[in-house]
């Protein structure tokens, strides 16, 4: 057991100003912050919001902005923080709904932009669209289909801070994915959106913090980065 | 399917990047360490007019200006687009004033070899 102080955003949303709550916990070794956001909620200040779900890192709820670093509460060991200090604030980049709590709305209307459905001529077939094994979608992608869309990339992007239009890596992660899918046919109008100007790929530097952040281990700028260099000839996105 | 506009001021930038890398290092070593007559001391006007009198340093004078010219014009560009707080209008403005800072420099960095 260790004494943490944990030092919290508060705001009613709406734009509402920030303040800092500050509450003292005693935490076992392998406690959570969300074990400590719960401690507090029950025994200090029931008034604290935040959200989760599954507690096991599978939903993406438990989004947070932990010690300046966008992390999932629920996989964040406090020791593992190496801080006796625990400062935890409501995902950057979204708006904040209360406390911890934030809404997921812009980040899930720029998933909307790149069609995330599959769109296959053959949708209303009763035949199961199975992916081949050997097929280069299979071999290349199984990692970066783990996607929780917990928004841990939005929050850590730096362009997403200062542009409101920018897809954000996990949006242009998902369009990677059907561009890649033998089974889609919306390959030009996904490649449209992933060409504009001010909110496809080329707003991407390669800052690398969505890949840093990325609880699922995405890396996130390998894909930006694969598109890119894809544009030049397209096609070649659908190759076996 | 066509390749996209964007892609190849993408590499562009790049290949001007990797291009100006070389040719800074040269004009550094050659304006700035290695000249004998710099070492010397004895630096003046005809040395330097011999030297870029030389259609070959012309050439690679001219190069290295427009180099640096679309490098540097494309990534300030690219900067005003990171910011979105900057209307599509008003980065369609700057657009057209750095093509035309572009242009006037070019001309201005290439006329003055024709008054030598
Ligand atoms: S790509 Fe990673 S960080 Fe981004 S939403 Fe998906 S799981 Fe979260
Ligand atoms: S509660 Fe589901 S990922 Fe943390």
């Amino acid at each position: 057991m260790k004494p943490y102080q944990v030092k919290i955003a508060r705001s009613a949303g709406n734009g509402a100003p920030t303040e800092v709550g500050t509450f003292e916990v005693v935490l076992e070794e392998r406690m959570t912050v969300l074990d400590a956001l719960f401690n507090i909620q029950r025994t200090q200040d029931d008034s604290l919001s935040f959200r989760c779900a599954c507690r096991v890192g599978m939903c993406g709820t438990c989004a947070m902005y932990i010690n300046s670093v966008p992390r999932l509460a629920c996989k964040t060991q406090v020791s593992r923080l190496n801080s006796s200090t625990v400062t935890i604030g409501p995902l950057p980049n979204l708006p904040v709904i209360k406390d911890l709590v934030v809404s997921l709305e812009p980040f899930f209307e720029q998933w909307k932009k790149i069609k995330p459905a599959l769109h296959s001529p053959t949708r209303d077939s009763k035949e199961l669209a199975c992916i081949p094994a050997t097929s280069r979608y299979a071999r290349e992608t199984p990692q970066k289909r783990d996607c929780i869309t917990c928004g841990i990339c939005y929050g850590a992007c730096g362009i997403k801070s200062s542009s409101a239009e920018y897809l954000g890596p996990a949006a242009i992660n998902k369009a990677f994915l059907r561009l890649m899918d033998p089974r889609d046919t919306a390959t030009e109008e996904r490649l449209e959106v992933i060409n504009n100007e001010r909110a496809g790929v080329w707003r991407c530097h390669a800052q690398f913090n969505c890949t840093a952040a990325c609880p699922k281990n995405i890396d996130l700028t390998d894909t930006i980065m694969r598109l890119k260099r894809a544009m030049l000839f397209p096609s070649g996105l659908k190759k076996a | 399917m066509p390749a996209y506009r964007n892609v190849l001021w993408w590499y562009v930038q790049r290949i001007t990047g990797a291009l100006l890398v070389v040719l800074l290092t040269l004009h550094f070593w050659v304006e700035h360490f290695m000249s004998k007559t710099l070492m010397r001391g004895d630096l003046t006007y005809a040395v330097i007019l011999s030297r870029i009198s030389n259609p070959v340093w012309q050439a690679i004078d001219i190069g290295f200006l427009l180099v640096a010219l679309v490098h540097g014009l494309n990534g300030l560009r690219n900067i005003v687009l990171d910011y979105s707080r900057v209307g599509p209008r008003v980065a369609q403005a700057i657009t057209v004033a750095l093509v035309a800072v572009g242009l006037v420099w070019s001309w201005w960095g290439i006329e003055a070899f024709s008054k030598l």
